[in-house]
């Protein structure tokens, strides 16, 4: 245990450059992962503010009493993808109604209130066929006048939704294949500089798991570094940067912990597959 | 004890590095490879060691044979043989001592037993001012030296040296050959050591097998 230790400690400095190689490469590549996590969180939520703005509004027919308006109310709430339904009386209709002064003059000229009541329907949309489904469902209610959305708003949004998410999970398999394979191999060309001092260990009488022992500790602590770095380069950028866009917000503290693990996971793997390499007897050279 | 039976080398190039070798060399036994250059010394060293396998034939040491070695035998082998190589094989990057206290860490040696063996055995090859060197810092000769302190410091049941004089002053040469012998006769070591000059084995008793061109030519014991 204390000679990983001060192995460890000592090969920092014997091996300084391929060591800061190494940290520097899983710092660029967590950095550049974490910006796209930063970017999809935050994507995520403009499409959660998209979809939540897709709503039906089902009118009622005149003259339903509040006993038929809140069962009605419980019964469209029951429909498959209903995510929330609420009620907006001919009074809260004109109020929102007579917000523009214009339109309030030729209301009040009329002298009575032309507006039905309404219910407003969100529903967790996932496509355009089940939204118009639920609103189909609606219509069959006999107190149910009219059933009314964007159809062909929906769509678009829908489909945009979709581009960006499959756009995103391709981008995110393309990165992040690219950047694993380059720091693989980067991890491995800097065991591979030491390949002859373990040829020569191994010729001495240590065993696999003696020399193995403090590259996979130093794997471990270059992960770690890097880790932490790209999360600390990540929170800079943020705070110089992002901020200046309103609305972006930082990774959750579980997404920094991931970051940090896939960080030691890198190293660790890295150095792992580098080692097991020269560890293997040869025979006839 | 070593048993070589009916061994062929060849190497990934094609060449046949040994022919035919038969060769037996009890505990305790002092025993000089001699032959010219390319006659397959080194080859044979290394093929006890387990630094490389025979294309056909078995190698035993100490009744085990290393073609059926696992990788903790390997080791476990490698621990009781002190090799002095020809072409040093050193920790480039650590220094004269840490060169030798990676060896006895490796064994597990105790911690406070260390330093003082180590500097016990830099002592036989002068280099005890020079322990905080890293090797290139050192001349061929003390490079040789440093490599002869290496293969002795854990105490080794067998000792490969492979030509372990050739740029040594006659002193040193004197001084390294009367070591390899006492530890012969004081601990029943075994020795084997290759020479491409007779001169090397004029003081003491021993066995000579001389080899040429990858097979053994003569096998003759000389008492002093
Ligand atoms: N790694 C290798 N790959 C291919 N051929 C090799 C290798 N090592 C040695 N040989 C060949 O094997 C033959 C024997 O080499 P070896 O080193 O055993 O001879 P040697 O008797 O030790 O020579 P020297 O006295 O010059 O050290 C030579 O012909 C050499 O070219
Ligand atoms: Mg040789």
């Amino acid at each position: 245990m204390g000679y990983i230790i001060k192995e460890v400690k000592d090969n920092f400095k014997r091996y300084k450059f391929s060591n800061q190689v190494c940290i520097w490469s899983i710092t660029m590549t967590m950095l550049i992962i974490g910006m796209f996590l930063l970017f999809a969180i935050n994507l995520q939520m403009v499409i959660n503010d998209l979809k939540g703005s897709v709503e039906i509004v089902a009118f009622l027919k005149g003259g339903v009493n509040s006993r038929r308006v809140s069962q009605l109310k419980a019964k469209i709430k029951k429909i498959k993808n209903v995510k929330s339904v609420y009620y907006s009386s001919p009074e809260d209709a004109l109020i929102e109604f007579t917000r523009d002064s214009d339109l309030k003059k030729q209301i009040e000229f009329i002298g009575e209130n032309p507006l039905p009541a309404s219910f407003g329907i969100h529903l967790n949309i996932e496509s355009a066929e089940l939204m118009a489904q639920a609103a189909r469902e609606i219509g069959k209610f006999d107190s149910i006048d009219e059933v009314r959305y964007g159809r062909e708003e929906v769509n678009s949004i829908i489909k945009f939704v979709n581009t960006v998410k499959f756009g995103g999970l391709v981008l995110v398999v393309i990165l992040g294949v690219m950047t694993m394979t380059i720091i693989g191999y980067t991890i491995h060309l800097a065991v591979h500089l030491r390949g002859q001092e373990i040829r020569v260990m191994k010729l001495v009488g240590a065993t696999s798991w003696f020399i193995r022992m403090p590259f996979l500790v130093e794997g471990i602590m270059q992960g770690c570094a890097g880790g932490v770095l790209s999360a600390g380069l990540l929170y800079v950028v943020y705070r110089i940067v992002l901020t200046k866009i309103e609305g972006i917000e930082f990774l959750p503290v579980l997404y920094i912990a991931v970051i940090v693990a896939a960080g030691v996971i890198l190293g660790l793997a890295g150095n792992l597959l580098g080692i097991e390499n020269h560890l293997k007897e040869r025979g006839a050279l | 004890m070593i048993i070589i039976e009916n061994v062929f080398v060849r190497y990934s190039n094609d060449i046949e590095a040994l022919i035919d070798i038969n060769l037996k060399v009890e505990k305790g036994e002092f025993v000089y490879l001699y032959g010219p250059g390319g006659s397959g010394k080194s080859s044979l060293l290394k093929l006890i060691n387990r630094e490389i396998l025979p294309e056909s034939g078995k190698v035993f040491v100490d009744q085990q044979e290393t073609m059926k070695m696992k990788s903790s035998d390997i080791a476990r082998l490698r621990k009781k043989t002190g090799f002095i190589y020809q072409d040093f094989r050193m920790l480039w990057k650590r220094s004269v001592y840490e060169n030798m206290e990676f060896v006895l860490n490796a064994v597990r040696m105790k911690e406070d037993k260390i330093f003082d063996r180590i500097c016990d055995v830099l002592k036989i090859v002068n280099l005890l001012d020079k322990k905080d060197y890293l090797p290139p810092q050192l001349s061929y000769g003390e490079q040789r030296g440093l490599c002869i302190a290496r293969s002795l410091v854990n105490s080794p049941e067998i000792i490969l040296a492979d030509e372990p004089t050739v740029d040594l002053d006659s002193h040193m040469r004197n001084e390294i050959m009367r070591v390899l012998n006492n530890i012969v006769h004081q601990e029943n070591t075994t020795v084997i050591l290759t020479t491409k000059k007779k001169d090397i084995m004029k003081d003491y008793s021993h066995r000579v097998v001389e080899m040429k061109e990858g097979r053994i030519v003569s096998d003759s014991k000389i008492k002093k």
